[in-house]
């Protein structure tokens, strides 16, 4: 298990370095408060980026937003992107969301929100839509995925906070077949959802007697 | 659960569900009223509509969080007009928005064809 943590941190480092920061920027092991944090990326600037590998609570995850400009999470089965040329993200792409990812985020914003709670969320979500771009997807499927254990109730919870604001937009539908809950995207539910706000739009944004 | 009414539906899209932002909704709601019944309005009577005073570093600065998020989703938009900065409806800018966001839609959530 130390020997994969070790790899994770490599990536930290190497994702760090990829984004810019020297080596020595770079800080494995930051005391920080009452938190060890696996790297952390200080460019001289003050731009400051927490990399956590492995296993990690929420809740440092949490609060390491208040005090870092990005936190990123690099869990054990690091996801790697599958996306044609065109939409490539070579790297930053594990549990936080790079710049060129920008039409993916824009639609996580959307979805999501801005509530501070949620933003932790949006990396979820953007993994699940990346996942199920594969095709539909059972329950555990999508769970392992999300590196999250549906036997323990804090983690079922969060698997269903991820999931909730997609399907409350109807971007993600469910269906059963043989006794399982299948996952899958939805463009045609949520383009119909985008259609309501055009015409709420067209009362509201118009106006009288035009 | 109450239903949303459509109104509700665009100003959550416009000022999101932070405690923060979402509490200018009511005011929000105030300045799309006012636009939409009484046509553009310059920067003074909408300061007069919300009950700000322009003269005031805290009102300016709360006028302008407050339409941010109305002007980013292009709900409104602002001309010129006798050297005064106007504010008006613009569904074809927030059209444009929505636009936006189904063109992403549309590559993130269809299923891609399967490779070989």
């Amino acid at each position: 298990m130390a020997g994969i943590h070790s790899s994770l941190v490599q990536k930290a480092k190497d994702v760090l370095r990829e984004r810019g920061f020297g080596e020595d920027e770079i800080i494995p092991e930051f005391k920080f408060k009452k938190y060890k944090i696996d790297v952390v990326g200080w460019k001289k600037s003050g731009v400051k980026v927490a990399v956590e590998c492995g296993n990690v609570s929420l809740s440092k995850l949490e609060e390491l937003q208040n005090y870092f400009d990005e936190v990123i999470h690099i869990p054990h089965s690091t996801y790697v992107l599958d996306l044609p040329k065109s939409r490539r993200v070579e790297s930053g792409s594990f549990l936080t969301l790079s710049r060129e990812d920008a039409g993916l985020k824009r639609i996580v914003d959307y979805v999501y929100g801005n509530h501070p709670k949620r933003q932790l969320l949006k990396a979820k979500g953007a993994i699940v839509i990346k996942f199920l771009r594969e095709g539909p997807k059972t329950l555990s499927e999508l769970a392992v995925r999300l590196g999250l254990d549906l036997k323990k109730p804090a983690e079922l919870s969060q698997f269903y906070a991820a999931l909730r604001p997609l399907r409350e937009t109807g971007m993600i539908s469910t269906h059963r077949s043989q006794g399982k809950t299948f996952y899958a995207l939805s463009y045609a539910s949520f383009r119909f959802a985008l259609e309501q706000l055009r015409k709420d739009a067209e009362y509201w944004l118009k106006e009288e007697g035009t | 659960m109450e239903a949303k009414s459509g109104v509700d539906r665009l100003l959550e899209l416009a000022y999101g569900n932070h405690p923060k932002s979402a509490s200018l909704k009511p005011e929000g709601l105030k300045v799309l009223k006012t636009l939409r019944e009484s046509g553009a309005q310059n920067m003074e009577q909408l300061f007069g509509v919300l009950g700000l005073d322009p003269n005031s570093a805290n009102g300016r600065k709360h006028f302008y969080l407050l339409l941010r998020p109305l002007r980013e989703t292009g709900m409104i938009a602002t001309r010129r007009a006798g050297g005064k900065a106007v504010y008006y409806l613009s569904y074809e800018g927030f059209s444009q928005f929505l636009r936006e966001i189904r063109k992403e839609a549309e590559y993130w959530l269809v299923p891609e064809e399967p490779k070989g």
